[in-house]
């Protein structure tokens, strides 16, 4: 227990690299949505067309237009709408790499608790990214 | 002292008349895609980023999380399918968090070590819980999400939150995990000594609230709070503050789910978290001239709104 009330460094690491990124995404989010609404480069699904069907299922999107999922999106890093979804791809990534800037803390510190805790936690939200645990749309 | 009234209905009665105006007759047509024209698309991203200030703006007065207030009126006024609701939901949820937990653990109003064991347990739940939403078909999702938000509203009413709870002792689990700590209350210079109780029924309960965090893509601010505050006994502030570290490893796990469906369209996510940013600063601005109870009272007026909305569309799904 932390008998002092001064945040332990873990905490303040975690709180530092987080901030720095948050920040990052949020830069990203904006520039590449409005690239995507300047259609520069060109979107894979242009917008106009992509009203039309956004009351379906996401599964029926897929099939009809042949948008990538994935790590299928890795081919189509020129298409606007995709380098837009790469950034929200980017703010879900930060969790993980805050558990990732914390291991080494848990570890130096010989606490085997929570060593085993982050290292659980970056386990399943790697399984998680990768869809291992995920939904199979296709 | 008269106190003079806040004004911020005056700015939402002003932003609904400015989309209301700009928007009025081409919002009709959105309720039938099939009406839609291809030259109006424009329109979409400007609609979706005001109305996300809106609850962004809300969301802050009143306390609660925006993707609770977001993910059921969008879903009962605009023509998107749920899938995509949810997502964004999620990710409204996740930058929120990620936006707001650094000052809060550099504070020591959030605690990392009370958030880890949790965290881990919510996560695990919250993909079974987005697996299983994306599996549902849209009517039962609907119907189940008015049912859950009477609940909430059932939950903001009666709930009694403790500002500083009793633990006479710790649990042998939290006691391993080392979770306890001392805070400066800044309101009245005190150092607060804090530990926790009850861990095993709170891992149970974090798996339950993961599962339909993930499932439903509201975030879990309003059963996280309860949860650690009136079981685990943590102080009030640590409870919001680790709530918010909570809520951030959920969402991620649950967001990756919606992300590998391709259940994320950026046209629809990006507007709305940007708006929900811009309206949470505006709420900020405003919280220390505003009334919160009337506050509180206004948004349980309006999720109960969406929620006889989301059972009636529920039922009429088809």
């Amino acid at each position: 227990m932390n008998n002092t009330n001064q945040p332990p460094s873990e905490q303040l690491a975690y709180a530092k690299i987080i901030y720095h990124l948050a920040n990052v995404g949020i830069i990203a989010m904006i520039i590449s949505y409005i690239l995507y609404m300047t259609d520069c480069p060109q979107s894979f699904l242009p917008i106009n067309r992509l009203v039309q069907l956004w009351d379906i299922r996401s599964v029926e999107l897929i099939r009809i237009t042949t948008m990538p999922v994935g790590l299928d999106l890795i081919h189509h890093l020129n298409r606007s709408d995709i380098i837009s979804l790469m950034s929200i791809i980017f703010i879900s990534c930060i969790t993980i790499l805050g558990y990732i800037r914390i291991l080494p803390c848990f570890i130096k510190e010989k606490d085997l608790p929570y060593t085993l805790i982050t290292l659980l936690q970056i386990i399943v939200l790697i399984l998680a990214v990768f869809g291992i645990i995920s939904f199979d749309s296709h | 002292m008269i106190k003079k009234s806040p004004n911020y209905f005056q700015f939402i009665i002003v932003l609904l008349f400015f989309a209301k105006v700009s928007f009025g007759q081409e919002f009709s047509k959105f309720n039938d895609p099939g009406n839609l024209s291809t030259d109006i698309w424009w329109q979409w991203p400007i609609i979706l980023f005001l109305f996300s200030i809106f609850v962004g703006f809300m969301a802050t007065l009143s306390g609660i999380g925006g993707a609770i207030i977001y993910v059921p009126f969008v879903s009962s006024i605009f023509p998107l399918h749920l899938d995509y609701i949810r997502g964004t939901g999620l990710i409204i949820a996740l930058t929120g968090a990620l936006y707001a937990s650094p000052e809060l653990l550099k504070n020591g109003i959030a605690n990392l070590r009370l958030a880890l064991p949790f965290a881990l347990v919510a996560s695990i739940s919250a993909l079974f819980g987005a697996r299983f939403g994306l599996s549902l078909d849209p009517k039962t999702v609907q119907l189940s999400l008015g049912i859950l938000l009477l609940f909430i509203v059932s939950l903001m009413i009666l709930s009694k939150k403790s500002e500083f709870p009793i633990v006479e002792k710790s649990d042998s689990l939290s006691k391993t995990l080392k979770i306890g700590g001392i805070y400066h209350e800044k309101t009245t210079s005190e150092e607060i000594s804090w530990k926790i109780h009850r861990s095993p029924p709170g891992l149970i309960l974090f798996f339950i609230i993961g599962f339909l965090a993930g499932m439903f893509g509201i975030g879990a601010g309003w059963a996280n709070i309860p949860v650690l505050n009136l079981v685990l006994g943590t102080p009030l502030k640590i409870a919001i503050g680790t709530s918010k570290v909570i809520l951030s490893v959920t969402d991620t796990s649950a967001a990756w789910v919606y992300l590998n469906a391709g259940s994320i369209l950026p046209s629809v996510t990006i507007p709305s978290v940007l708006g929900m940013i811009i309206g949470t600063k505006l709420g900020v601005k405003i919280l220390v001239k505003s009334n919160p109870a009337r506050v509180k009272w206004f948004v349980i007026i309006l999720l109960l709104l969406s929620s006889i909305v989301s059972v009636v569309k529920g039922i009429n799904l088809g």
